[in-house]
């Protein structure tokens, strides 16, 4: 699917720093009578916003955490200091309180991530069937996808206001009682849980919907007829076929989870406080307190989104190996 | 627009008929299915009904009152939230930060793609190569940094510090460079011989044949600059977009939970609207990208 | 992908006995208290009391002749934390300035609180800081540090200012590594508001408010029995909780003696049995006296719609209980528990780099500083006592009447002379408001935790932060 796979290996008696520079040269792309700095003229501008936003950034943070860094000043070289008390356990500042949002971060990675998954799947395969006025449906329930997490946090803020939200009086009267959802565990993460199903299920149901409406009929016509049930169907045709699409949706799923920041921010503001801080703040909340909330250590917040970056990353590669390999 | 995942399997017959399982089901199931389908349409409306609902509370009704239906619904909220200047501001700049960076990235993404995709070119495959290789890093190791940049330019809690980040994002140019790398060559060759200059060919040629994939690549930015709520919470203050301006009302206003039930309302009005009149396209618009990743 | 003040001086900690202490303790100064940003936040009143209409410029009127208005027109902008009505006051006094001094005019723009350190510091990185600020105690020597602010050494040689103006805490919480840098224009105190139609609901005398533990605990307990509406409510959580458990916690600490650090700033010290007991009293209101623990400012909104007898609130809340109850507030020093005290801030008003650059520009800025010292009377009638001595001596103010808050400002004044602080240290307030810090521990002993124990973990975490502020600023 890329140029970068077109070369057939007869052709490759160049050596290898030609071909970095020249690629496999099998393209005829170059014309005659074309100035050089052509391409170079078309990928300029985004190359240029690139390498100053997204290039230059990945170096200055690694430099900003290695000094002490704040919005007006740039501060002293200090070497690993950030690093040392991240990692240093009898800190008694940063490393309770970095490792304990990374720990609730990975809970909610853990116990989400399925709940997503397994709904969205659910639902692809209820709209799949041959339903009247499934479109409707579809379109209905891709409806909180398109709004702002901002919009998502505070709708679900208010309806689990501990005063007068709709679940609080809800199970007020059905139940006559009713945690204070937003200011106790478990119940404060149960509603970000809730606000999360809520904001993203609609999205994992289309893409898994997509991929479903491409398996071709023919295949659970034979099955049918060798005597498969609909459960034996879905398990043996529908999941290994959506494999490639549920990997994306898992690996997109966890990226997703493990930035989770808006819907605490605004539900909880990082969940009742204990001594190892907020309950309810996950990693990028607490990055977000530590670099722009009262203190401002920028350097700080910069080596957290490090040590978080390559957590994610590593993540990720275990994700892709897990999900690539044959399930039975 | 590509609807097979590229396996090979040919669509011979109309979506309708390759619903999985039997054709007829019993009366039944398909009842207890859309009373499935009903229900969970039912928890995905009725929170903005909630919520809408509460915007129409005023003040302390909304503690006294919480039913459904507002016993006395009037439009105080509403009038409270359009009489601070700074509610309108925030619409403004998410309006204007949302079109002008769709439209750069439009263009700067098509012009990066279609070289990548169709000129050879001494480093391509490394430049390209680095453009994907970001794609892998999450977005949260660039806060600190980005900050850091826009401060030292004098840009903080301006627009451009709203819009720039968000046009170096490489997910557009590998989106469009699969679209251009699928057009036949022949019309580009065609161009060539009657004498068409890369350029020319790019804007008359392959352009206008990317129209659908532009349009998509338009909703999906549209919406990530429109809903992105984190970088403008850190990067503004007195300009901000709806997202960060929400927050900020909460924390004004945390007693006064009408209000800025009335803000999140009108945030979520022009996306819903569009998305009223758009719905298909963008249902189809996010599976295609999705699946294209 | 898709994807949050500080803190006033205290008192000696002696108990005294019935009405004479009420007197000697008066002397509390309330601590200026920038934290109209902290608890004081999402509480706009709405329908707030109009600024009190002066007659002129109060105190000891004019300027003394020691500044001169500037000898071109100049245009200053101000910035202050001043959101709730307090601000109103602010503007008038600035707009009487405005009309008598025509060659200096001076624009006004107020902050919520929150974010107040974050924008200066955004217009800083782009050469838009104002030129005056207005801003508590605390944040100045971090701002000084950060080249927001500069000494202002000049002016007080220039105007005679030092520390026979104000109480001594007061003056001295404008200093930083040896300069003045602020000129404190308030202090305001944590005081006890009651409902006096409440107290008479419950057998309660309404003129006599509760000056120590035991009367205290009966007023709670009595209102709670006699009447719908609690005795006393307790923070506990909420976007404010820090905040205003913070300054209850600090009250009681400062009452019974408690100092923040060590003298020469190594260790952090509100883990020390003054630290203690004050945050297990805290916790015992709640546990053993029924008061309802509840989130930040409900303790606000109940008192003002009358389901709660009684609330210890920032003198900045006054104007907003004086507009709910009218003539059943009744103000008072908060109750001597452990001893004398109660917490405070001070605003001060500073010189930005800005403001510094042109000669001009500063005279301008002199001049009103001066100006605005000169005529705090009206400062007063905004709800936060008025820090110059001559200005609190005056008898316009000891004789205030009338329906504005000035009588009741004039009261609780006497009390500004015993005010403590927090250390005066970059980042000084967050020992007490910040993550770890003293108020947080104080939420989390009244939910349950040891107090001792929590108090040495945060204690020992605040001393952390301190050695590396220590180093990094170098005092």
């Amino acid at each position: 699917m890329s140029s970068m796979a077109a070369a057939s290996p007869s052709r490759n008696k160049r050596g290898l720093l030609s071909r970095i520079v020249w690629g496999s040269g099998n393209d005829r792309r170059r014309r005659i009578g074309e100035s050089p700095i052509t391409p170079y003229l078309f990928i300029l501008p985004h190359f240029a916003i690139f390498s100053a936003f997204i290039l230059f950034p990945f170096f200055l943070g690694v430099w900003i955490s290695l000094h002490d860094s704040t919005a007006l000043r740039d501060g002293p070289f200090v070497g690993l200091r950030w690093y040392q008390q991240l990692f240093d356990p009898s800190n008694r500042t940063q490393f309770p309180r970095f490792w304990n949002s990374v720990w609730n971060t990975i809970i909610f990675v853990i116990i989400s991530t399925p709940l997503l998954i397994g709904f969205g799947l659910a639902l692809a395969a209820l709209l799949n069937q041959r339903l009247r006025g499934r479109n409707i449906f579809r379109a209905i329930y891709f409806v909180p996808w398109t709004l702002s997490v901002s919009v998502i946090g505070l709708t679900w803020w208010w309806m689990f206001n501990g005063n007068a939200g709709f679940v609080t009086m809800f199970m007020s009267d059905t139940f006559g009682w009713s945690p204070n959802w937003l200011a106790t565990n478990p119940w404060a993460w149960i509603s970000i849980l809730v606000a999360t199903l809520w904001w993203t299920i609609g999205f994992n149901t289309i893409i898994l919907l997509a991929g479903m409406q491409a398996i071709a009929v023919d295949l659970y016509e034979a099955a049918s007829i060798d005597g498969a049930n609909k459960w034996q169907q879905f398990r043996s045709i529908t999941l290994p076929s959506l494999r490639p699409i549920l990997l994306l949706v898992i690996t997109l799923q966890v990226i997703a989870s493990f930035q989770l920041v808006g819907q605490p921010q605004l539900m909880t503001g990082g969940g009742p406080p204990s001594e190892l801080g907020g309950e309810t703040a996950p990693v990028l909340l607490h990055v977000f307190n530590t670099g722009f909330g009262g203190r401002r250590e920028l350097s700080l917040a910069a080596a957290m989104a490090l040590i978080v970056a390559a957590i994610m990353i590593v993540v990720s590669i275990i994700n892709f190996r897990l999900f690539s390999s044959e399930r039975s | 627009m590509a609807t097979t995942l590229g396996r090979g399997l040919e669509k011979d017959r109309p979506a309708e008929l390759q619903a999985v399982g039997t054709r007829r089901r019993g009366g039944v199931g398909r009842a207890l299915m859309y009373v499935l389908l009903i229900a969970v349409a039912a928890f995905f409306v009725l929170p903005l009904v909630v919520v809408i609902s509460a915007s129409f509370k005023y003040a302390a009704e909304i503690f006294t009152d919480p039913g459904i239906l507002p016993a006395d619904p009037g439009f105080e909220n509403y009038t409270a939230l359009f009489a601070r200047a700074e509610f309108l501001t925030w619409f403004r700049n998410s309006a204007i930060v949302s079109t002008v960076g769709t439209l750069v990235t439009l263009a700067i993404t098509s012009l990066s793609a279609y070289a990548f995709a169709r000129i050879d070119f001494p480093f391509k495959n490394l430049l390209f190569g680095l453009l994907i290789t970001t794609l892998v890093l999450p977005g949260v190791m660039f806060l600190v940094p980005q900050f850091k940049l826009i401060a030292d330019l004098g840009l903080y809690d301006t627009l451009p510090a709203l819009i720039l980040p968000g046009l170096a994002g490489v997910f557009g140019v590998f989106f469009m460079r699969q679209f251009f790398l699928g057009l036949p060559l022949e019309l580009e060759e065609a161009a060539y011989v009657d004498g068409a200059s890369r350029l020319r060919t790019f804007m008359a040629v392959a352009l206008p044949l990317a129209g659908p994939a532009l349009a998509t690549l338009a909703v999906i930015t549209f919406l990530a600059f429109w809903n992105d709520y984190l970088w403008p919470v850190i990067i503004c203050n007195d300009n901000c977009t709806l997202p960060a301006g929400l927050r900020l009302l909460q924390r004004q206003y945390t007693g006064d939970p009408g209000l800025v039930m009335a803000g999140a309302t009108v945030a979520a009005v022009p996306v819903l609207l569009l998305y009223l009149l758009l719905q298909r396209y963008i249902v189809q618009s996010v599976a295609s990208s999705g699946i294209k990743g | 992908m898709q994807a949050s003040i500080f803190d006033p001086p205290v008192e000696s900690g002696r108990r005294g006995t019935g009405r004479v202490r009420l007197v000697a303790a008066l002397s509390l100064f309330a601590l200026i208290f920038t934290a109209c940003t902290g608890g004081g936040d999402g509480s706009e009143a709405p329908g707030e009391s109009e600024p009190a209409t002066s007659q002129g410029p109060g105190g000891s009127g004019g300027a003394t002749g020691a500044f001169q208005p500037p000898s071109e027109n100049v245009e200053l902008t101000l910035w202050n934390p001043f959101t709730g009505p307090d601000g109103d006051f602010f503007q008038q006094i600035v707009d009487d300035f405005n009309s008598a001094t025509p060659a200096c005019q001076i624009t006004v723009e107020t902050k919520v609180g929150g974010e107040y350190a974050a924008q200066l510091e955004a217009a800083a990185s782009a050469n838009e800081l104002p030129h005056v600020i207005a801003a508590g105690y605390d944040a100045l020597p971090g701002h000084v540090e950060n080249g927001i602010v500069v000494a202002i050494d000049d002016f007080a040689e220039q105007g005679g200012y030092g520390p026979d103006l104000f109480p001594e805490a007061i003056w001295n919480a404008g200093e930083w590594k040896g300069q003045r840098v602020g000129i404190p224009i308030d202090t305001h105190t944590m005081n006890l508001y009651y409902n006096k139609a409440l107290f008479e609901e419950a057998g309660l005398d309404p003129e006599s408010p509760p000056t120590d533990e035991a009367s205290f605990e009966e007023a709670i307990t009595a209102i709670s029995e006699n009447t719908d509406a609690s005795g006393y409510q307790v923070v506990g959580s909420g976007p404010g909780g820090n905040f205003l458990a913070g300054i209850q916690f600090a009250a009681l600490f400062y009452q019974g003696g408690g100092e923040w650090t060590n003298e020469d700033f190594t260790e952090v010290t509100f883990n020390s049995e003054a630290g203690v007991q004050a945050a297990e009293y805290i916790a015992h209101l709640a546990a053993d006296l029924d008061a309802p623990v509840v989130e930040s400012d409900a303790e606000i909104n109940a008192f003002q719609q009358g389901e709660n007898g009684m609330v210890m609130s920032g003198i900045w809340e006054t104007t907003r209980y004086n507009d709910a109850l009218g003539e059943d507030l009744g103000v008072a020093p908060i109750p001597s528990i452990f001893g004398d005290g109660t917490w405070g801030g001070s605003h001060n008003l500073a010189l930005t780099s800005a403001g510094a650059e042109d000669e001009n520009t500063k005279v301008c800025a002199y001049y009103f500083m001066d100006w605005f010292s000169q005529n705090s009377l009206q400062w007063g009638a905004a709800g936060q006592i008025p820090a110059r001595n001559e200005v609190r001596e005056s008898d316009e103010f000891q004789n205030a009447s009338g329906d504005g808050l000035l009588p009741l400002i004039a009261q609780v004044a006497p009390l500004a002379d015993s005010v403590k602080f927090l250390p005066t240290i970059p980042a000084g307030g967050d020992i007490l408001f910040g993550p770890q810090g003293a108020g947080e521990a104080t939420t989390l002993v009244v939910g349950g935790s040891e107090a001792q124990q929590i108090l040495d973990e945060f204690a020992a975490a605040q001393t952390e932060i301190l050695l590396q502020n220590k180093e990094r600023y170098d005092f």
